[in-house]
């Protein structure tokens, strides 16, 4: 994408603005390291966020670390115990994880003025700093708020050392002696997830999935997790069906890392009971079209996570200025300002309630969906996310509160 | 621009003769010719004469370069084209002169500083020199005209971008709230009284500051969020005032009222800083139609600066609009309009527009 395609977006003076701030930055190197170069939100994100910093006039690179099968075991272990999940870890997992890091250290071929770590996985490439000097930023992309103690005392003596380190919600920080940014992740308008759809491209993915457009339409898009509480999600569905008539689609895919997947799913066709206003539809991954279609041929978006990391198909629902109703938790309070861009709701009752109200006032639904799609626009897309993350560069060399240029 | 050496040479090839050939000017055949006086460049008097560009992108050589009598140099830069002529020329049709202001249909705006026989040169708002095609100049929106008053000093326009810092601070109850915002730097104060202005900038009303909004909604407790959510940042001078006044109520409040509550785990209140940056930015105004024409441009964290961030830092307690404008323009009347606005009640792109409506009312 080029940069300039965002402004009749975001506005011209918001590229400009951009711009402007990557002139203080001209020529930096920033070396960008992850696990992988493909799968997952931290790789769709670099993808989409590299190729606008080069034309910004930022030498942006992107490496990966090797590693064995056995590591990414590991990481996956730590990544769960980081969310605050049980886990086994052995000291041979630890011994497996610094032996890695070590052996990517002697072999990784990386140059840079900053070097940008994303996620635990790489975070032990610190060890470097105290040879080569250079900037380091810790970008951590997971929800640090109740952290298995074991695992984070384990990582915390690496991310200590980081010049900075940036957390996506203020609740997934930790306390820690380093300057800490706080940078929320982002959607891309232009991207097949987001982008405007014809209402024949909406219309046909409706008809392949057997739904009529001939009744409210209440949505939820995620994956099928105990987390995501689907069946929670049928019962406030049943509870204003009972009053008001509506139908759910509940969207998702299952995820081959995750055996649970497939038990929820059964589990939810079982609960639907096959209830004729309610869609489960097993969406194969990759179907952003088809995703985007569903959502923006809903009346209502639900998001009712038990937990949640960021969230961001609560942006997604919102920029297609969709009414949105979520649960508080995670990244979701940022995104939804209850009853001013969505409303959010703490159970099953507060779901439903919150979905008759919006079903029963159409005009305070749209414009809590216009407030929504605005919110997105200044706060949640690429664009913000790019500001962010060249004024993220500046600060490290200008640490004060405070800095003017002239 | 020409170097004079260019000129000099292209002088000494014209023989202090006119070069121009255009039949417009019904030379046909053969050059003008008329006699120039080396001394009278840039003079409407007899022997009149100046160097100009044949072709507006063709360069500042010597091959681009050719003497006009001061006839045919007005002729082809100040020339209103008639619709007959631009019929056979292509030449402007609108009413252009150098010196006026306009504004195109592509959103360019500036002054205009050249006008040849297929194209118009302006000086946009944010200073770059661009050329514009006749067939663009057709589709001009607005003429302004001449230059209005100069101002003393030209406004130079800065644009503020702020990243937010986490703390690592939190309160889960109204004693923790003061005991924190006691110590905090005022960047905390500044972000959380502040940053939902930019945040939040496209809702009217406004929401209320982050105190307000967490008091009421995480606390329960919707009398003291009502007192918060009435402290207005626009009334004061200094930050260290809205922490005072904000610190005063809720100590006020729990002297009277016994509150234990405390918000769930999650819904904490978490003390953010502002990081603030400032740039100058490559626009610049040196009278009210420039400044009207720069204010649509910015991008909204240059409006957020000049409006929000100059009243705090000034001894005045005067933004920095209203202070160029009393200062270098003499706009007393319209600067002290501007200062009684509350910033706080408009989003900022309504804010941007009365700014421009006011403004528009003053340049008449």
């Amino acid at each position: 994408m080029s940069l300039d395609q965002y402004a009749p977006i975001v506005g011209k003076s918001a590229v400009e603005e951009l711009k402007l701030i990557a002139g203080k930055l001209q020529g930096k190197v920033v070396q960008n390291i992850n696990s992988t170069f493909s799968g997952g939100g931290v790789a769709e994100i670099l993808n989409r966020i590299i190729p606008l910093l080069q034309q910004l006039g930022i030498d942006a690179r992107w490496s990966i670390i090797e590693a064995a099968p056995e590591f990414y075991q590991v990481t996956k272990k730590f990544h769960n115990a980081l969310h605050g999940r049980k886990e086994d870890i052995t000291e041979a997992d630890y011994s497996l994880f610094i032996n890695t890091t070590k052996q990517n250290i002697e072999h990784l071929k990386i140059s840079g003025d900053i070097m940008f770590i994303h996620d635990p996985q790489p975070a032990g490439l610190i060890s470097m700093k105290q040879a080569i000097g250079k900037k380091w930023i810790w970008r951590c992309h997971i929800d640090l708020s109740h952290p298995d103690q074991e695992v984070w005392h384990f990582l915390e003596p690496f991310v200590t050392q980081y010049d900075a380190a940036v957390f996506s919600a203020p609740a997934f920080s930790r306390y820690l002696p380093i300057p800490q940014h706080l940078i929320s992740p982002s959607i891309d308008p232009l991207s097949d997830k987001n982008r405007d759809l014809s209402p024949d491209v909406i219309n046909k993915v409706l008809r392949k999935y057997g739904i009529e457009n001939d009744k409210p339409i209440i949505t939820q898009v995620s994956r099928f997790d105990y987390l995501k509480d689907p069946v929670g999600v049928i019962q406030a569905f049943e509870m204003v069906r009972s009053s008001i008539n509506c139908q759910l689609v509940f969207a998702g895919g299952t995820a081959s890392d995750d055996p649970e997947s497939e038990k929820v799913l059964d589990e939810v066709r079982e609960r639907a009971n096959s209830n004729p206003d309610i869609h489960i539809l097993l969406i194969p991954s990759g179907s952003d079209i088809e995703i985007n279609a569903l959502q923006r041929a809903s009346t209502i978006i639900l998001q009712k996570s038990l937990r949640e990391g960021f969230a961001l198909t609560v942006s997604e629902a919102l920029w297609k200025a969709k009414p949105v109703v979520a649960s508080a938790v995670g990244g979701i309070p940022l995104q939804v300002k209850n009853r001013i861009t969505g409303l959010l709701s703490h159970g099953i009752e507060g779901t439903a309630y919150a979905i008759r109200q919006l079903l029963a006032n159409p005009s305070y639904a749209k414009w809590l969906g216009e407030n929504g799609r605005e919110h997105v626009r200044h706060n949640f897309l690429i664009t913000r996310h790019l500001r962010d993350y060249l004024l993220l560069f500046l600060a490290l060399d200008h640490p004060e509160d405070l800095v003017h240029f002239t | 621009m020409f170097s004079p050496e260019t000129i000099l040479q292209a002088w000494e090839r014209s023989a202090g003769q006119c070069e121009c050939e255009k039949r417009i000017h019904k030379h046909f055949y053969t050059p003008c010719g008329k006699s120039l006086v080396w001394k009278a460049k840039g003079s409407p008097g007899q022997g009149g004469w100046d160097a100009h560009k044949i072709t507006p992108s063709g360069g500042d050589g010597l091959f681009n370069c050719e003497i006009l009598c001061w006839d045919c140099y007005r002729s082809v830069t100040g020339y209103l084209a008639s619709t007959k002529y631009s019929d056979y020329y292509q030449g402007p049709t609108q009413q252009v002169q150098i010196g006026d202001y306009i504004r195109l249909e592509s959103g360019d705006e500036g002054r205009v500083t050249e006008i040849s026989y297929d194209s118009v040169h302006i000086k946009t708002v944010d200073g770059v020199d661009t050329v514009v095609s006749n067939s663009e100049i057709r589709r001009i929106i607005t003429n302004y005209g001449q230059s209005s008053k100069q101002a003393k000093d030209p406004f130079r326009f800065y644009n503020l971008a702020v990243i937010k810092k986490l703390t690592g601070l939190k309160a889960k109850n109204l004693n923790e709230l003061v005991d924190n915002l006691e110590k905090v730097p005022d960047s905390v104060i500044y972000y959380h009284t502040h940053q939902f202005l930019q945040e939040h900038h496209y809702l009217n009303p406004e929401p209320a500051n982050d105190f307000a909004i967490w008091v009421t909604d995480s606390l329960g407790d919707n009398v003291l969020g009502e007192r918060l959510a009435n402290v207005n940042p626009f009334s004061f001078r200094d930050l260290e005032g809205i922490r005072e006044t904000l610190i005063n109520i809720i100590e006020e409040h729990l002297s009277q009222h016994a509150n234990h509550r405390e918000a769930l785990e999650g819904r904490e209140f978490y003390f953010i800083k502002s990081a603030r940056f400032i740039f100058p930015t490559p626009y610049v105004a040196h009278d009210l139609r420039e400044f009207v024409g720069v204010l649509r441009n910015i991008s909204l964290g240059s409006l957020y600066f000049h409006i929000f961030e100059s009243r705090l830092k000034s001894v005045r307690g005067l933004n920095d609009f209203s202070l160029w404008l009393i200062d270098s323009l003499g706009e007393e009347e319209t600067g002290r309009i501007i200062a009684c606005l509350d910033p706080y009640t408009y989003t900022l792109e309504g804010l941007r527009s009365s700014l421009i409506t006011l403004l528009e009312k003053s340049i008449k």
